[in-house]
Order: structure tokens, then C-alpha cells, then sequence
């Protein structure tokens, strides 16, 4: 009898979800959030420059309930990216690669990209109201 | 696209359930993945109950005592049992370590035993390895140098030099972090992985060695190194505490300088 | 066509979303700022803004950067996930051709409203 075909033991199922790797991918689905995003600053800056109609309608976007999620998402992908870029950019220098010094400037860039998002999100909110 | 789930053939199904002797006052469960070449179909996970008074602190020792005692069948690799050999290297309670390095209390609810993640399995937590050392080779993982040796000692190296070695020579080749590393699951034929970097890093490290060049020469490639995204799965997983992340980030500082 | 991913394209692609990344840093703090001065500014507002120089030159560097880093950080994901050597290629493309035509649209816009065409 010839052995059975070899099965692909478990990876992405059983592998424990932790910071460096779930910091890992939300930096890239961040990334990717805001080249989506572009597509609509783009419809926006178009509006600006070649039609009032076009203009309008971005900004009624902006204004919707929709608009306003995909704001918030965008607000905490930019900085969420920013953040935890900088911290790529330590790293490619060689600064921050041990453990403690991973999970210490991990936590600091969720801290700060969640308040800054509220922060910045909450600030625009009450301007915009205040129009 | 790359194989986020598993093939038909390698999802998991569930197993038998050996139930704990009469008597047993501190009994823990693992759950291991099982799989028979000889048998073939799906693999599956086997609960074995085990009374952790009659059984030795770490891991591999309820392993031991699962095959001597209640299932003979049951297949994995060890040898030293005091972490220098790297063969009980296996996925515990969801990351890679030496089960010999494993203490069964730090598993707070059932323990679950998997081969290392993403690749073929030979037998149970048995997984072939041979494509990683193939890897391996292609690095040329010896000392390479033109010039003769001193005729009466061997070649000199300084406190200094020696001492750049350090966090890298201690490296057991157990593949704990390559197979915790996800850029490594989606392209282990391309990517060398953090144990492979580790290890070119440690001979361009060697101020014996004067390959440099030629050793950086191939890695001007998008896949060998650069597959890396600084993910730390790898340095958070080594059961040695190393830091294999490091170490790659060395051979990417030393690859832009030569632009 | 893609330059091929051997030599020493891999390192300055390397180096290139670096360089890029560092930019933005300040062209994005710029931005932040930007959005919160002229949030809720009508059509005829936002052409006055973008009618003089210093902003419309930075909000041009912006686009350039920000489409260049988006370019080079989306292949990288491509290259990770699609293996199919056919596919990948096609994809790349698709990624190449998206950013620059998000890009030249954005440019032509800012160009546009720079000049009051």
C-alpha cells in the first residue's frame, strides 16, 4: 500500500493571534483602507477643480451616516499607519527590536492611534456641527 | 492566492477521547493532532486525559507517558529533553516551542499539540522538514575563506568579533520561528525564512569569513529577505531567545549600504 | 512592464517606500492640519485655497508621494498572496496602472485649481 498524500498541518486556525502579528496585519489593512480612501479624495479634489455637481455630491457623501463611517475608519487607518510606521521606520534603523521594547511601543501605538482618533474625529464632528 | 485555509485532506477532525485512570485527582486534557500515513483520510485531534500527579513537569513528558503508557502509535521527534537538540519543536497551546521547555501548569485550559505550522506531514507531530534545510544549504552555512590558516593555531578572532557572534552560534535549527512566521506560510519556497536569515546572518557576522560579498550578492532578490515585514512572530516565538527579527533587520542594513 | 524583481530593483524598492514613508510624515501631519482649518468649506472656498501656490505645491507633493508609497506598498502585498506567476503579473499591472491614473487625475485637478483654469 503506498502512503496517503501528506496533509498541510494547521497554520493560520491554530497559530495564537498576538500583538506582533496583529499589529502586523493592521498595518497593512490599514495601508490598504487608505489607498481605497484616495479613490474618494480623488472624487472629492475632481469635484473641486472641474464640477460643482460632483463637488456636492462628495461632500452630501461626507454628510451621510455612511460618509461618517468611512471617515472614522479612515481617521484611525491614518493614524494607526503613521504611528505604527514610524515604529517600522525605528526598526529599519535597528532601534526597538527586542521583545520588551516590541510590545512596549506596540501598545503605544494603539494608545495613541485610538485617542487620537477620537480626539480628531470627535473635534471634527463638533466643528462640523457647529458650521 | 495563497492558502489561507487548509486543503480537504488537512482539515482537522475530531478524535478519540482516552479517559483518565480511576482515581485521578489532577487531570489535565490534551488534545493532539494525530495523523497515519498508513492509514491516510483526514487528520485528527485525539484527547488524551492525563493525571498530572503521576506525570513530570513539562510537555514532552505527558508525550512520553501518552505513548508509553496509553497509545503506542503516538509519533514525534525528541531527544536531549533540556532544549539543545531542537527536535521536540511543535506548535503548544497555539505558538511554536521545545516541548521539553514547556511547562504543562503555563497551559491554563486544555492542552492542544499541533505539528509545526504549515507544512507536510510525515506522521502525527512528525512534519517534513527537509525543504527548510535545503534552504539551509543554499546559504552555505560554513566558514568560507580563501587565505590559509596560521600554520600553528587556528584562525584568530578578538574579544570584540567574538562576541558579535553572540544571539546567533546559540541558534538549535529547531524552525520554531520560520514556522511561526505568516510571509513564511505564503511563500516558504521563496522567502528563506527567519532561522535561514538567522543563520546567513551569523556567518556574515564572522570576521573569519570573507564571502561577504558574494553572500549579500544573493539576496538581491524580492523574496529571500524581503519577504520579511518585521511581523516578530520569530522573535517571539524562539525558545532560545533569540532574535532572528534583528538579525535580518543586520543583512537589510547591509544590503542598502551597498546601493 | 514591471522591472524584474532580481538585482538591486528589490533594495531600492526596498529603500523607495522608506524614503517615501518619511515624507509623508510630515505631508501627512500637513494635511491633518489642513483638513481641520478648511472642513466644511463650500466648492468656491476650497478653489481659493487651492488657488495659491504653497498649498496647491504641497498638496502636489502629496498626491505624488502618497500614490508613489501606495504603489510600492500594494505590490508588496501582491507579491505575498498572489503566487500564480501569470496572475501576480496581471495584478501588478492593474496596481501600476490604478495609481498612476488616481494620481494624474488628482495632479490635473490641483494643477487645475492652482492656475484657475
Amino acid at each position: 500500500m503506498s502512503p496517503a498524500e501528506r496533509p498541510l498541518s494547521p497554520h493560520l486556525q491554530i497559530y495564537r493571534p498576538q500583538l506582533t502579528s496583529v499589529l502586523s496585519i493592521t498595518h497593512r489593512g490599514t495601508g490598504v483602507a487608505l489607498g481605497i480612501g484616495t479613490i474618494f479624495f480623488v472624487w472629492w479634489l475632481s469635484g473641486a477643480a472641474w464640477s460643482g455637481a460632483c463637488f456636492s455630491a462628495a461632500q452630501a457623501f461626507w454628510d451621510s451616516w455612511l460618509g461618517k463611517l468611512f471617515l472614522f475608519g479612515w481617521t484611525f487607518s491614518l493614524f494607526y499607519h503613521l504611528l505604527n510606521g514610524v515604529r517600522h521606520l525605528l526598526w529599519d534603523i535597528g532601534i526597538g527590536f527586542d521583545l520588551r521594547s516590541t510590545y512596549r511601543t506596540g501598545w503605544t501605538v494603539v494608545a495613541f492611534s485610538v485617542l487620537l482618533t477620537v480626539f480628531a474625529f470627535g473635534g471634527g464632528l463638533y466643528v462640523w456641527s457647529a458650521l | 492566492m495563497a492558502d489561507f485555509f487548509l486543503p480537504k485532506n488537512s482539515k482537522v477532525v475530531a478524535g478519540r477521547h482516552h479517559l483518565a485512570p480511576e482515581g485521578a485527582r489532577r487531570v489535565k486534557t490534551f488534545r493532539i493532532y494525530r495523523w497515519d500515513p498508513e492509514v491516510g483520510g483526514n487528520p485528527r485531534l485525539d484527547s488524551y486525559d492525563i493525571d498530572l500527579d503521576q506525570c513530570a513537569p513539562m510537555v514532552l513528558d505527558a508525550l512520553i507517558k501518552i505513548k508509553n503508557e496509553i497509545d503506542t502509535t503516538l509519533t514525534f521527534r525528541r531527544s536531549c529533553r533540556e532544549g539543545v537538540c531542537g527536535s521536540c519543536a511543535m506548535n503548544i497551546d497555539g505558538t511554536n516551542t521545545l516541548a521539553c521547555l514547556k511547562y504543562t501548569d503555563d497551559v491554563k485550559s486544555d492542552v492542544k499539540i499541533y505539528p509545526l505550522p504549515h507544512l507536510p506531514v510525515i506522521k502525527d507531530l512528525v512534519p517534513d522538514i527537509g525543504a527548510i534545510f535545503d534552504q539551509y544549504r543554499s546559504i552555505k552555512p560554513w566558514l568560507q575563506n580563501d587565505t590559509p590558516p596560521p600554520t600553528d593555531s587556528e584562525r584568530p578572532q578578538s574579544v570584540e568579533e567574538r562576541a558579535k557572534l553572540d544571539g546567533l552560534w546559540e541558534c538549535i535549527l529547531c524552525f520554531c520561528c520560520s514556522t511561526a512566521c505568516p510571509s513564511y506560510w505564503w511563500n516558504p519556497d521563496k522567502y528563506l525564512g527567519p532561522a535561514v536569515l538567522l543563520q546567513a546572518y551569523r556567518w556574515l557576522a564572522d570576521s573569519r569569513d570573507t564571502k561577504t560579498e558574494e553572500r549579500l550578492d544573493q539576496f538581491n532578490d524580492a523574496f529571500k529577505v524581503y519577504r520579511c515585514h518585521t511581523i516578530m512572530n520569530c522573535t517571539r516565538t524562539c525558545p532560545k531567545s533569540l532574535n532572528p527579527a534583528q538579525a535580518i533587520g543586520e543583512i537589510k542594513k547591509k544590503l542598502v549600504v551597498r546601493v | 512592464m514591471e522591472r524584474a524583481v532580481t538585482g538591486t530593483g528589490a533594495i531600492r524598492h526596498w529603500c523607495a517606500q522608506r524614503i517615501s514613508a518619511l515624507a509623508l510624515i510630515a505631508l501627512m501631519l500637513w494635511l491633518i492640519e489642513a483638513i481641520f482649518a478648511h472642513l466644511g468649506e463650500d466648492r468656491a472656498q476650497i478653489r481659493t485655497w487651492l488657488g495659491q501656490p504653497v498649498p496647491a505645491v504641497v498638496a502636489a507633493a502629496l498626491v505624488a508621494l502618497a500614490f508613489f508609497h501606495l504603489a510600492l506598498g500594494v505590490r508588496v502585498v501582491l507579491e505575498d498572496y498572489v503566487q500564480t506567476p501569470a496572475r501576480l503579473a496581471a495584478a501588478l499591472a492593474a496596481n501600476r496602472i490604478a495609481c498612476w491614473a488616481l494620481a494624474l487625475i488628482a495632479l490635473a485637478a490641483i494643477v487645475t485649481l492652482a492656475f484657475g483654469l
